[in-house]
């Protein structure tokens, strides 16, 4: 289990000093797939980097496995290498003047490891490079770097495995057959892991829980499932996935369901999670918004039915996305092929109340 | 698993860790090298008797220079000729740049390499060739005209106007140097946008292509005209008999007064007065580099750049440069060679043909003053080429690693050497040794190495800054993460992919320490001889004319050696880098310059 705990680090640029992490803190349970998602410079890689000990914190405490890894209670850090981790780069950093066995071989070398044969070619052969031990490692394609420089990371039995955006080099179809292939070995190997991303697939795909980060911050975490469908913060929302946010006011909560009103009308929504504020927006992704020329065609058609004009249409391959004019609101909405068909401006939409998700106004300066 | 009972560092170690110690030690050293000479320098200057220990200051010596009508003739003349030679230098290198570069010159590969080869021969040989050459006595176009036509000699090398020629066709390689590699990387895409929005080729040139080089032209000619301003070898060969003294040759003159003591104090004001401007120099160069760096590397993508077709022209561009390698390696090498095979020095005759022979060599290479002066080198070379590349990486991999403030100071201390002429530098390390007496090393081979690793380690560390700087950080942290130490990584990982570029600075370094003059003219002493100054006294002897050609032939059959592997090293060196991921780096530490600064 890794547990980091007000995590603060500071940058000196020009003389003057710029926060990149501010009081970051979260646990990963062992052989937990956790990843830090946000925008670039949100903190995120400097997080994994304090984690990795390739930058020391201005105060943290880090403890991996009941032991710190580093602790300005108590003022101790365990230099990097002997800090038993792996780390994934996004460069790769594949040292170009050696074969791809004595890349492998490198963490074991430096730490006197017997047996050295046997656990490289285990490690190449996990990630499915046993042929090519022998080439030089500038020889090889990105797809093969990257996965020497998995296998590099994997060949100590290593307690935790870092990895810094590793796929964002890689072309868009190997990337995602290397998720996949990532996500296997991750579950095979079991070894606790955090992944820095900014892209919001890949931490859906590979993760068990997601932080979404921001300006320094963490600004919620759950599982991947949760911070798509059931964000609770505005910046999730909008950083996560498309989606539409009206601005609302709530009117009636009963049990279950609640009323807003916003700018086309009333909505009904799910009941606005212990949020006490009575001001916010409302979230809904394009997806989930069914789309019909007739009223009768919506799955139901009592609740939250709107008639709209479509303004756009886009064709992006899978799926057709529409602008869609209600009132004064532009809803974007993503629907299957076949209705791109229909030659008619006018149509319903509906919001389905459980797909409606109440979101609190962000303070300004937390985020 | 994390084992419980390994030993952790203590925070507060985490805050003077063994890092600032290296760079302290380092730091240290540089200021010992760079800052304790000029300090004495200036100092002395301010000296009754330019003896530093003296008790009270005055400003005596500023106030005769000040007054003195000979030292505005020196301004004067100084400026003249490092802007003659500047001008020469740039309009060649930049005309061979741009043909090498964006034309369909044929050859190119072959064009780029001879262009290069006459760094090969130093000045002062380049100097003497020409003597030999275009001397109004002796000089064989001299003398073949007065033969043929009669009359007065056609040229006179002894001139401001000779200086200039030959100084400008020896720096011309340099400024080719500096220039090209931005010609190269321009996009190309650059000036095809500025067509496809109308602008005709005058326009995209004015608008685009100048503006786009300027900064590294600037550079090139900033770094070209401080060189001139110091360099010694040739105006001490040509200008000192016809009595046209520059800054340069007039230190030297009054360091080598042939009556009494040297007038110290005279020198010491003299210098800090000229150290002002070249240190001003050295800072706008510095300034113009980064500012090249920033336009010119605009991608790192390979591209084909559109070629511009010279068409019946190519024949012109080809006997341009031919004429020019004629000029600056050919004759003078040929006078040299010609000069050498004889008994007594004669321009060319069917007479003279008769008597060539290699007894010249034989009885030269047999002189015991020539075995001392080859082994002296030998030792300088290599104690000097392989120290500054082992302490120029030390330095690069620090500025790399440490502290905003202290990267600052390492990048200065190392650089400012630049700008101190080799000469000055010889007198300041006379001072340094003849006054602290802690290390007895003056009239020694050492006090030579001390003052060569000075110089050259501005040269030195901007060839590993930009090596290091192109190493992608990742690398080392991969090797820190997978259980090495600081020590471990640098050894197993930042040194074998540094070592093109270390190997580039050995050579450069080798040939440039075996070459140089000015310093070591003024540390010479009878046990400290080395080639380059016993060439200097072979030729002052007027009757010694062919030992001085001999012992010429053979340094610059060495030095084209040295020239030709460090291309061959640097062609692979580059090769090598393009493959790497390339690291993002601060501009203000990226130098476009790893091949070649000149020798003062």
């Amino acid at each position: 289990m890794l547990k980091v705990e007000g995590l603060w680090k500071t940058y000196t640029v020009d003389g003057g000093e710029i926060p990149a992490v501010r009081g970051v803190g979260f646990t990963v349970e062992t052989g937990e797939f956790f990843t830090l998602l946000g925008p670039s410079g949100c903190g995120k890689s400097t997080t994994l980097r304090c984690i990795a000990g390739l930058e020391v914190p201005n105060s943290a405490e880090i403890t991996l496995d009941e032991i710190d890894l580093f602790s300005s209670r108590q003022r101790r850090s365990v230099p990097i290498h002997k800090r038993n981790i792996g780390m994934v780069f996004q460069s790769y950093a594949i040292w170009p003047h050696m074969s791809v066995y004595d890349n492998v071989d490198f963490p074991l070398k430096v730490k006197g490891i017997p047996d050295r044969r046997e656990k490289v070619m285990r490690a190449l052969e996990l990630v499915g490079l046993h042929r090519l031990e022998d080439r030089s490692a500038t020889d090889l394609s990105g797809g093969q770097q990257q996965r020497v420089a998995i296998a590099r990371a994997i060949v100590m039995d290593v307690d935790l495995l870092l990895f810094d955006e590793p796929l964002s080099n890689l072309d868009s179809k190997l990337r995602i057959q290397m998720r996949f292939e990532l996500r296997q070995l991750q579950k095979q190997l079991g070894i606790t892991s955090i992944y820095v991303t900014h892209d919001q697939e890949e931490a859906m795909v590979l993760s068990d829980r997601v932080a979404v980060m921001d300006d320094g911050h963490i600004v919620e975490v759950g599982k991947s499932q949760d911070i798509y469908l059931k964000p609770r913060k505005l910046f999730t929302a909008k950083f996560v996935g498309q989606s539409n946010l009206l601005s609302c006011e709530v009117v009636s909560v009963d049990g279950v369901n609640a009323t807003v009103k916003t700018v086309i009308g009333e909505i009904t929504t799910g009941a606005p999670d212990r949020s006490a504020s009575s001001e916010g927006f409302l979230m809904i992704r394009p997806e989930h918004i069914p789309m019909s020329w007739t009223q009768e065609e919506l799955p139901s058609s009592d609740v939250n039915v709107f008639e709209g004009t479509i303004i756009s249409e886009t064709f992006t391959g899978k799926l057709v996305d529409y602008r869609v004019r209600v009132g004064e609101f532009t809803f974007e909405v993503q629907t299957p092929l076949h209705h791109a068909l229909q030659k008619q401006n006018r149509v319903f939409i509906q919001l389905p109340p459980e797909r409606c998700v109440m979101l609190a106004k962000d303070t300004p300066g937390t985020s | 698993m994390i084992d419980a009972t390994r030993p952790v560092t203590k925070l507060p170690t985490l805050r003077i860790r063994g890092i600032h110690v290296v760079v302290g030690a380092v730091l240290i050293i540089l200021g010992y090298l760079v800052v304790v000479p000029l300090l004495l320098l200036v100092l002395s200057g301010f000296k009754e008797t330019g003896f530093i220990f003296d008790a009270g200051f005055t400003l005596r010596h500023f106030i005769e220079i000040y007054v003195d009508a000979r030292t505005y003739e020196l301004i004067l003349n100084t400026l003249v000729f490092a802007t003659g030679s500047t001008l020469v230098s740039l309009c060649l290198g930049v005309m061979f740049a741009w043909l090498t570069e964006r034309t369909d010159l044929p050859f190119k590969t072959a064009t780029r390499i001879s262009l290069i080869l006459p760094m090969a021969i130093p000045g002062v040989l380049l100097a003497v060739g020409w003597v030999l050459l275009a001397s109004p006595r002796i000089g064989m176009i001299n003398r073949i005209f007065v033969t043929l036509f009669g009359g007065d000699p056609l040229v006179d090398i002894f001139t401001m106007s000779g200086m200039i020629f030959v100084q400008g066709l020896s720096f011309t390689p340099t400024a080719y140097l500096i220039v090209s590699p931005s010609f190269r990387r321009m996009d190309p895409l650059l000036e095809e946008a500025a067509a496809i929005f109308g602008a005709n080729l005058f326009r995209t040139l004015r608008h685009v292509v100048i503006p786009l080089l300027l900064p590294s032209i600037l550079a090139a000619g900033a770094m070209v005209f401080l060189v001139s301003l110091v360099v010694f070898d040739v105006p001490g060969t040509l200008g000192m008999p016809s009595r046209i003294f520059v800054f340069s040759s007039e230190i030297f003159a009054a360091a080598s007064a042939p009556l009494g003591v040297p007038e110290f104090g005279r020198i010491g004001a003299l210098s800090t007065l000229f150290m002002f401007f070249t240190f001003t120099l050295a800072l706008f160069y510095n300034y113009m580099t980064r500012r090249a760096s920033r336009f010119t590397t605009v991608t790192g993508k390979g591209y084909r750049p559109k070629l511009i077709e010279l068409g019946r022209w190519k024949i012109f561009a080809l006997a341009v440069i031919i004429f020019y390698l004629a000029l600056s390696l050919l004759l003078p090498f040929v006078t040299l060679l010609w000069t050498s095979l004889l008994p007594f020095y004669q321009p060319f005759s069917w007479d003279a043909l008769q008597m060539l022979s290699f007894e010249g060599y034989r009885t030269t290479l047999s002189l015991t003053r020539v075995h001392l002066a080859l082994s002296n080198t030998f030792v300088v070379v290599v104690v000097t080429s392989m120290v500054v590349a082992i302490f120029s990486t030390v330095i690069s991999w620090l500025i790399v690693h440490s502290h905003p403030y202290a990267r600052r100071a390492l990048d200065l201390l190392s650089f400012f050497p630049l700008a101190i002429p080799h000469l000055m530098l010889g007198l300041a390390l006379i001072y340094v040794y003849l006054t602290l007496r802690f290390l007895p090393i003056y009239g020694t081979v050492w006090i030579l190495v001390i003052a060569f690793v000075t110089t050259y380690i501005a040269f030195g560390t901007r060839t590993t800054n930009a090596a290091m700087f192109q190493l992608h950080q990742e690398l080392e942290e991969a090797a820190r993460v997978s259980g090495a130490s600081r020590l471990r990584a640098f050894k197993e990982i930042i040194i074998p992919l540094i070592v093109p570029a270390m190997l580039n600075v050995t050579i450069w370094v080798a040939a440039h320490s075996m070459r140089e003059l000015s310093a070591a003219l003024m540390l010479r002493t009878s046990k400290s001889v080395v080639i380059s100054t016993l060439i200097w006294e072979f030729w002052a002897e007027d009757s010694a004319t062919t030992e001085a050609a001999v012992l010429g032939i053979v340094m610059i059959l060495i030095l084209l050696l040295l020239t030709v592997v460090g291309i061959i090293v640097f062609e692979r060196t580059s090769r090598v880098r393009s493959s790497r991921p390339r690291r993002m780096v601060e501009p203000d530490l990226r130098n476009t310059l790893s091949v070649e600064h000149p020798s003062p």
